[in-house]
């Protein structure tokens, strides 16, 4: 095991805790949340009835897999269009509530959510860890790239900034061509938005004569998408930006950025399990996943939400988890290499083969000639899978059908079927500010993946 | 909540001494704070010593506490 100096870290006292003490601190709080929950949210009293569990049940690891039912997001969805106030699991009320959001929609239904004042700050203390170790301090600052919605993700982000200390720069309100002058006037340490719209800039940069490379940003920071984790997105990041640093987080929006990147990058993010238990499923039977090879659904459960809170919640996000990392960061931290692999929902199974979006996504950035603007088309046709692969050309007036034939064998040449392919011109896709949309899946809910995980009502 | 519903806690943390320590040193100071919020002379006394009160929690967490699990949880506000 790596031996560090412990300043070095947020928080060496839990973030270099041998695993047997960090597993016996997650079921203390798990078995007092799971009573919280059950004496103080509707929601969750019904579901663990229905299951026949009573809190004081839950005293083993073998009885919170086994004996305590999964939720979902259907399960708040549900409660929330049932409720007067429009919120779905709640255990405080809204007096006790300082802000509330919505989640992104990503899956079709906005999600309430609630949080209380400590809530927020909890939430923000997620960051610190990550954002420490890659030396960043107080005397920092970050340079925030979007207009502050009702998206948390974006607020989460904003509250760790605070919590660390950092000089805060909003570019709220600004476009794009506004926001790369303001970037070159502040010269702040840390740019924080998505890939697409960080690789966005440096376009807008380029068409005004300018080079954002002067702006001497040290670190490019954000979430949302798979780019941050995907080599050849960190390393156009880098390139575009002259950025020393790319940091990744990793987070669903009911229990926000609850994974982030070390200092030294292994491919993955750590799980802040200050904040959060999390470990993976076979989804198809709900079995826990015992090695850190197999990919399963990423389950969690977290310690920033108790006035709606989320226990043994399904994200539907694939993952792998190595529970004992030792790449020389120094934490013992649960690691998520490649952080989300797939979503359970939308993984295709052409011919045999499963194939899931984000290997797809990997292997797009692996063709020379092409950009990273990309979006994949999941459909079912006569029924079978199919996924089309739409690319844009990294460069005007280039060859789209030696480019496609090129894409087309080194997808299938890695993934072993053949995927359709589409590359089109320059700027043909849209562009977005926030997550960007990616996958269009056009197959019905009886005909996607389904996954069960059994015991749950 | 009702003790036949909550599985009996116990303080299981044992983070090392020096950890302990400043915990219980920190669970005496918001113990303190509390009262003197109880007692403020004003409506923003009592506002600034809740929100002093959300940091220290905050420090509790990183020092592994367990009993709570957020400000005001033991006082039931519903």
């Amino acid at each position: 095991m790596t031996t560090i100096d412990a300043h070095r870290l947020w928080n060496a006292p839990t973030q270099t805790a041998p695993r047997e003490r960090l597993d016996a601190l997650h079921l203390e709080k798990i078995r007092h949340l799971v009573g919280w929950a059950y004496e103080h949210s509707p929601l969750h009293r019904r579901i663990y009835d229905a299951a026949g569990v009573k809190p004081a049940d839950i005293r083993t690891w073998d009885d919170y897999h086994h004996r305590l039912p999964f939720t979902d997001k259907p399960d708040y969805v549900a409660d929330q269009e049932a409720s007067a106030d429009g919120f779905g699991g709640i255990a405080l009320g809204p007096e006790q509530w300082q802000q509330y959001f919505h989640t992104t929609g990503t899956t079709g239904r906005f999600l309430n959510e609630a949080f209380t004042h400590y809530e927020l700050h909890k939430a923000g203390s997620q960051y610190c860890y990550g954002l420490w170790d890659h030396g960043i301090r107080p005397s920092d600052s970050m340079y925030f790239c979007f207009d502050f919605g009702m998206w948390i993700g974006l607020w989460s982000f904003y509250w760790g900034a605070r919590n660390l200390g950092l000089t805060i720069v909003s570019g709220g309100g600004a476009s794009g061509v506004q926001r790369v002058r303001q970037i070159m006037e502040r010269r702040p340490t840390v740019v924080c938005g998505t890939p697409t719209y960080l690789l966005h800039l440096a376009e807008i940069a380029k068409r005004e004569g300018l080079d954002i490379r002067d702006a001497g940003v040290r670190m490019l920071a954000g979430g949302g998408e798979a780019g941050f984790s995907i080599p050849a997105t960190r390393q156009q990041l880098r390139e575009a930006w002259g950025a020393e640093q790319i940091y990744d987080a990793y987070g669903v929006g009911e229990a926000l950025f609850i994974g982030q990147s070390c200092n030294e990058w292994a491919g993955g993010v750590h799980v802040v399990e200050d904040v959060c238990h999390s470990y993976s499923v076979d989804p198809a039977s709900g079995e826990p996943v015992t090695s850190s090879d197999e990919v399963g659904e990423h389950v969690l459960t977290t310690y920033c939400h108790f006035a709606q809170p989320f226990i043994k919640y399904r994200t539907h996000d694939l993952v792998r988890i190595d529970d004992a990392p030792d790449h020389g960061c120094g934490w013992t931290w649960k690691h998520m290499p490649g952080v989300v692999l797939g979503r359970a929902d939308f993984m295709v199974t052409i011919r045999g083969v499963n194939v899931y979006p984000t290997a797809v996504e990997n292997l797009v950035g692996e063709v020379p000639g092409l950009s990273n603007h990309y979006e994949l088309h999941i459909s079912r046709v006569d029924g079978m899978d199919r996924m089309l692969v739409k690319v844009e050309a990294g460069a005007p007036g280039a060859d789209v059908a030696d480019l496609g034939t090129a894409l087309g064998r080194h997808l299938r040449d890695h993934l072993g079927v053949r995927l359709e392919t589409e590359v089109l011109d320059t700027g043909a896709l849209p562009r977005y500010e926030l997550k960007t949309k990616r996958i269009f899946d056009s197959r019905s809910a009886a005909e996607r993946p389904v996954a069960t995980l059994g015991g749950h009502p | 909540m009702t003790a036949t519903q909550i599985p009996t806690r116990r303080s299981v943390s044992s983070l090392g001494d020096v950890v302990d320590t400043q915990r219980e040193r920190l669970i005496a100071l918001r113990g303190q704070m509390l009262a003197e919020q109880a007692d403020a002379a004003s409506p923003a006394v009592a506002r600034a010593l809740e929100m002093a009160d959300a940091y220290v929690f905050l420090a509790l967490g990183y020092l592994g506490h367990v009993d709570e699990l957020f400000p005001g949880e033991l006082s039931d506000p519903r």
